[in-house]
């Protein structure tokens, strides 16, 4: 069963050494003798304070931690079956309550370096958003989703241009996906109660339905929500969407169409790389589409410890299908349609949106930064990660700041 | 033979001439669902067949089946 290799993959290797538990209230001169007797003369006796214990463990048949009523008995690999013997002839001591092969132990994964707080997201602290001077304002920034639920208590009083590309469905969420997205990119800024979760909170938001309420869409609408972005004048087009490809598979000239029009026109696409990695397991899949184009920003997913997500996709493909900024995309906070609110998600569709947000705030504080000039900004500005370029690109995406006094 | 649903990319030169290109694919058994002469893109339908045809009309850059995108059930628990 391939479930069943997975986990023995995962399962931890033995180091060919023991560890002995004695049962409580066996002195240490009992101890002793039960080692000697097993393993023979070459016992050491560790204490914290005074030794060294790899080196103690190299020249030693039994190393016995002081006050502790265990011992580990260092075993040779190439010593099988000397070890089982041992285990045997300790096994049937009386003193001896417990021996178990000892295992090789990794550190878990990295403590997080990042948390929501009550004032704002985790995602909005590492990108520095919350310390911007800038909001947005001014700066169309378009989303290409699910739609919105307009009638959300966060959006209210916001002035939100729409239009639906799907046929028979207008621009409301019924899904979920596209007004979380659009709440990363622009939702409002802090109230009693929730935090600040939108990047560019002033930005003057264009959301075009281009999936539909089920989560689906096609390519021709995807692409006449594209145009439609950029014939609107938006600075930043914001796309959480794609299809998966195949190792070197070339990328679609309708979307590069769009994107390097898009540049030209002032406009810079950004697009979520997609999710479908499986990295604990050695899987790194190549970016998808529509972000594997090469005048189409391809972003990927960072967790709270800045580490590149388990899922997000990598820069497998050459000629567009690297990864050329990464962002929050794990446990993002963000709104959904009433009546849930709010919800925490994850994914490089969580990611797209803060840097499209990002774009947003560059955008709006220099007007010279549009097209290709936003984008040199966004990637020569981001701050660099000890992860390959392949996973992250530039790096994390950062927010202007304001100048030192 | 399958019916698809494709996507055609027009070469730049069949840019200046849009509704020439388009009568061109439609006469080859192209049903056009949307067309973008702004960026030379159309959508379509029709037999899988047609696809090796448009790619050796002169004013066609790529044919390909049109992909669609699908969302995963709204949920923390699967990347989005």
């Amino acid at each position: 069963m391939p479930d069943d290799v997975i986990l023995d993959a995962l399962r931890p290797e033995p180091t060919g050494g023991l560890i002995v538990t004695f049962k409580p209230g066996v002195d240490t001169g009992r101890q002793e003798r039960c080692l000697t007797d097993a393993a023979g003369s070459g016992l050491a006796r560790y204490s914290a304070s005074e030794a060294d214990l790899p080196a103690m463990r190299a020249r030693s048949r039994a190393v016995r931690l002081a006050e502790t009523g265990i011992a580990i008995l260092p075993g040779l690999p190439e010593a099988a079956q000397e070890t089982a013997a041992l285990r045997d002839r300790l096994l049937n001591d009386e003193a001896v309550a417990e021996i178990r092969p000892e295992f090789w132990m990794f550190a878990q994964d990295t403590a997080p370096a990042f948390a929501d707080t009550a004032e704002l997201t985790w995602g909005l602290a590492a990108t520095g958003a919350a310390l911007s001077q800038a909001t947005g304002a001014g700066v169309r920034l378009c989303v290409l989703d699910t739609g919105i639920d307009a009638g959300h208590p966060d959006w209210q009083g916001r002035q939100i241009t729409a239009r639906s590309f799907v046929e028979g469905e207008g621009v409301q969420d019924r899904q979920g996906h596209g007004t979380h997205c659009a709440g990363t990119a622009a939702g409002r800024p802090a109230r009693e109660g929730v935090p600040r979760y939108g990047v560019a909170p002033e930005a003057e938001l264009f959301v075009g339905k281009v999936l539909n309420d089920s989560g689906a869409g096609q390519e021709g609408d995807i692409l006449a929500g594209m145009l439609w972005g950029i014939e609107e004048g938006c600075a930043v087009i914001s796309m959480s969407l794609g299809r998966s490809t195949r190792p070197g598979e070339s990328y679609s000239l309708a979307y590069e169409r769009l994107g390097a029009l898009a540049l030209e026109a002032g406009s810079l696409i950004v697009a979520a790389a997609g999710n479908e990695s499986s990295r604990s397991f050695g899987l790194i899949a190549p970016v998808g589409a529509p972000a594997d184009s090469p005048s189409i920003m391809a972003v990927a997913a960072l967790d709270q410890a800045l580490a590149v997500a388990e899922f997000s996709c990598g820069g497998i493909t050459a000629g567009g299908g690297e990864v050329d900024i990464a962002a929050p995309g794990v446990g993002v906070f963000s709104c959904v349609p009433r009546p849930e609110l709010y919800k925490k998600l994850r994914g490089t569709s969580m990611a797209c949106p803060h840097v499209a947000g990002l774009a947003a705030l560059w955008a709006a504080s220099d007007p010279a930064l549009r097209g290709r000039a936003l984008w040199h900004m966004l990637t020569s500005s981001a701050l660099p990660l000890p992860l390959p370029a392949r996973d992250v690109g530039a790096g994390l995406a950062q927010a202007p700041r304001p100048p030192l006094s | 033979m399958a019916e698809i649903s494709m996507t055609i990319v027009l070469t730049q030169t069949a840019l200046s001439r849009p509704e020439e290109a388009r009568a061109r694919i439609e006469a080859v058994g192209v049903r056009i669902s949307r067309y973008l002469p702004e960026v030379g893109i159309l959508t379509g339908s029709g037999e899988e067949r047609l696809l090796e045809t448009l790619r050796h009309l002169g004013e066609v850059a790529q044919a390909r089946p049109e992909h669609r995108v699908s969302l995963p059930p709204l949920s923390g628990r699967r990347p989005q």
